[in-house]
């Protein structure tokens, strides 16, 4: 017996039905991937929260340079700003905690490749500005988001590349006017490797030089609150030290160093959790303060973070119940249609089957035709998914194998059902 | 070469009760070519053929054909229906999604006879039926009458030792049913045996014998 030749005049009277029946399952099983990609992740990040936070506490570090007046005379200052300088380096290589210094300030960068989605006012409560021309160097510029980040928290944060090399920062050096940057993932086709970009950055132009792409879905917590993802940021690593002001540097030059660290001083500070942990980190601050006479600093605990992080887990799972619940009633409608559409190819291919049968065809053999029958739709389905999810680039291969057990299940006990039918109608003579 | 012994059949009704078919029930047949079972509507022809044919097993007593003890058995009794009987139902029973070549060459993808031969064998099928024409038109372009044809020829297609009829002529006019009839009488004469379920007076004629059900029980009529 020729099965394709079956499968032939099954498709011609039938394929409407298969059509649906394959939509059906191709929908389900992607709605299955679709969750379990998203379990995997927020396993994934509860994993990496849990990993940076716990055992941990988080201060933060603020200046007391809140008069505009104080602030400016402070800049004036060469010494105020060497000042600073210390104060950070001291910060910055403490064994006794992490600082983490991380600030959002946006950079202009001139003719601008990326669209608005990169604007620095893109998804937060402003109005997103465009491209917009500067009325004094008449250049076109957009302001693009931009993370300011120190090699603390970059490895605090567990930042990793998708493509390029990692910054060497050692070598990051202001005063070249040259700076290497990251890019984060949602830059890919629009800058690369080697490009240059020209911004300006406090004031001052600065050349970027691409080095690397960010890997996708990367995220810090910036300002101790929900996590930021740098898909659509440009990351500019802080010096690793800072140097102090000689007394030949320019006004604006040193206005410019003046403005950098009084926001790199600004920073959240990591500890081990411990019984006296604030008062260790008070007597260490007061000690660099005095090292260094900076003075003009207050402490302040991010506590609420980790309410806001539990808050964010319980969210996170009611979610995934919900989620879970929606797919499992999915499966049950799912099953239930898909029932009634076998139901009704069955009484369609039943004369079929039994023409075989009246013409002396074993049982197995039309047990075969009715296999295929009813199974190719799930064949079907299951390699539509693969090539979905290969296409739109969400494949894994372990979601796949628990598709392939769900789509099993789910076609046996269909198949049981009309097994048991064609069982019966084959003893009966199909009367 | 056919005899069945003691039989027994009832059908459960949906309603939980028993329907009874035959009591006791004894059928013969040896040298006879031809056989017509007459009976009333709803007497137990199609069924009487249905346990012969092996389409029904669900009966008390026993079969023997050629001698031969037959279990109740799916497969057992498809192999005889495969390689001894050919029938053609009282329905046409036509497959709507393949032409008349392909409903005809049903039988032979089932012995597993290869391509050329199919062709050639249908082609005589569909001559001795007046059906050479049609050949690649769909049921639902046929009469009643050529759909009954195309159910003839697909059982006659294998040339099966034992051809089981079903009113093979309920639907065809009267110069049709001549034709069916010469057919009919022509398989005879080759070697063909038939078991005619039929109501028609000359179709029953052609045979050699005839037989009534009647009150659950067959009775030879003459
Ligand atoms: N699968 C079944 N379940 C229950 N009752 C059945 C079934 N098949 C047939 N019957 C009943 O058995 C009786 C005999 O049916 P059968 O088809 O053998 O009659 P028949 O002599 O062939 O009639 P006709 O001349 O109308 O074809 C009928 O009363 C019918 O209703
Ligand atoms: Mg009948």
């Amino acid at each position: 017996m020729n099965i394709f030749r079956e499968i032939r005049f099954y498709f011609k009277k039938n394929s409407l039905l298969f059509f649906l029946e394959l939509i059906i399952l191709t929908l389900f099983l992607t709605l299955v991937y679709v969750f379990a990609l998203f379990t995997i992740g927020i396993n994934e990040k509860t994993d990496k929260i849990e990993n940076i936070y716990n055992g941990k506490e988080i201060y933060r570090l603020i200046d007391k340079l809140e008069d505009p007046e104080e602030f400016s005379d402070f800049l004036n200052s060469k010494s105020s700003v060497s000042v600073l300088s210390n104060f950070y380096n001291e910060l910055d290589t403490d064994k006794n905690f992490q600082f983490l210094s991380v600030f959002d300030q946006f950079i202009p960068i001139e003719n601008f490749k990326g669209d608005n989605t990169f604007d620095y006012a893109y998804g937060e409560d402003m109005e997103v500005k465009g491209k917009y021309k500067d009325e004094i160097s008449k250049k076109i510029y957009q302001n693009a988001k931009s993370m300011q980040m120190n090699k603390n928290s970059f490895k605090f944060y567990d930042i990793e590349l998708a493509r390029g090399k990692e910054i060497d920062w050692e070598k990051v050096d202001y005063s070249t006017g040259r700076i290497p940057i990251l890019l984060g993932n949602d830059y890919s086709g629009i800058y690369d490797v080697g490009d240059v970009l020209i911004g300006d950055y406090y004031g001052k132009d600065f050349k970027f030089e691409v080095v690397g792409f960010i890997k996708r879905n990367t995220y810090i917590f910036y300002n101790g609150s929900s996590e930021k993802y740098l898909d659509n940021y440009i990351v500019v690593p802080y010096p690793l030290r800072l140097s102090k002001i000689d007394n030949e540097m320019g006004d604006m030059e040193s206005e410019f160093y003046g403005i950098l660290y009084s926001a790199m001083i600004n920073g959240d500070i990591a500890i081990e959790k411990s019984g006296n942990s604030l008062q260790t980190l008070l007597k260490n601050l007061d000690r660099i303060s005095q090292k260094t006479s900076f003075d003009k600093y207050t402490i302040i605990g991010v506590r609420n973070f980790v309410v806001q992080y539990n808050n964010m887990i319980a969210a996170i799972n009611n979610n995934k119940k919900i989620i879970l619940f929606l797919l499992i009633l999915n499966l049950i409608i799912m099953f239930i249609i898909l029932k009634g559409i076998s139901h009704f190819i069955y009484s369609k291919r039943k004369k079929v089957y039994y023409l075989y049968f009246l013409n002396g065809c074993n049982k197995g053999e039309i047990y075969k035709i009715f296999s295929i029958d009813l199974i190719l739709p799930y064949i079907l389905a299951f390699i539509l998914n693969i090539i979905i999810t290969w296409k739109y680039k969400f494949f894994d291969e372990m979601i796949l194998i628990i598709l392939a057990i769900i789509i099993f299940l789910v076609f046996s006990v269909i198949y049981r059902i009309f097994i048991k039918k064609l069982h019966k109608d084959l003893e009966n003579g199909f009367r | 070469m056919i005899q069945l012994n003691g039989i027994n059949k009832k059908y459960i009704l949906p309603n939980g009760k028993e329907q009874i078919i035959f009591k006791d029930l004894n059928f013969y047949m040896q040298e006879e070519r031809s056989l017509a079972i007459l009976g009333r509507s709803g007497s137990g022809k199609t069924t009487l053929l249905n346990i012969i044919a092996g389409l029904d097993i669900k009966y008390k007593g026993k079969y023997y054909f050629d001698n031969r003890l037959l279990p109740k058995n799916i497969d057992e009794m498809s192999s005889l229906r495969l390689e001894d009987i050919g029938i053609i139902t009282q329905n046409y029973n036509l497959l709507y999604d393949r032409n008349i070549f392909n409903n005809v060459a049903i039988t032979l993808h089932c012995l597993g006879t290869n391509k050329k031969d199919i062709g050639k064998k249908v082609k005589h099928a569909l001559e001795i039926v007046g059906l050479t024409d049609h050949k690649y038109k769909y049921p639902n372009e046929l009469s009643g009458g050529e759909s009954q044809r195309v159910a003839i020829a697909r059982a006659i297609v294998k040339q099966p030792r034992l051809l089981i009829a079903d009113e093979p002529t309920g639907a065809l006019d009267e110069e049709t049913e001549k034709d069916i009839l010469k057919v009919f009488k022509n398989l005879q004469e080759i070697g063909h045996k038939l078991i005619i379920a039929t109501h028609s007076r000359s179709i029953a004629s052609i045979c050699e014998k005839e037989y009534l059900i009647k009150n659950n029980d067959l009775t030879l009529v003459r």
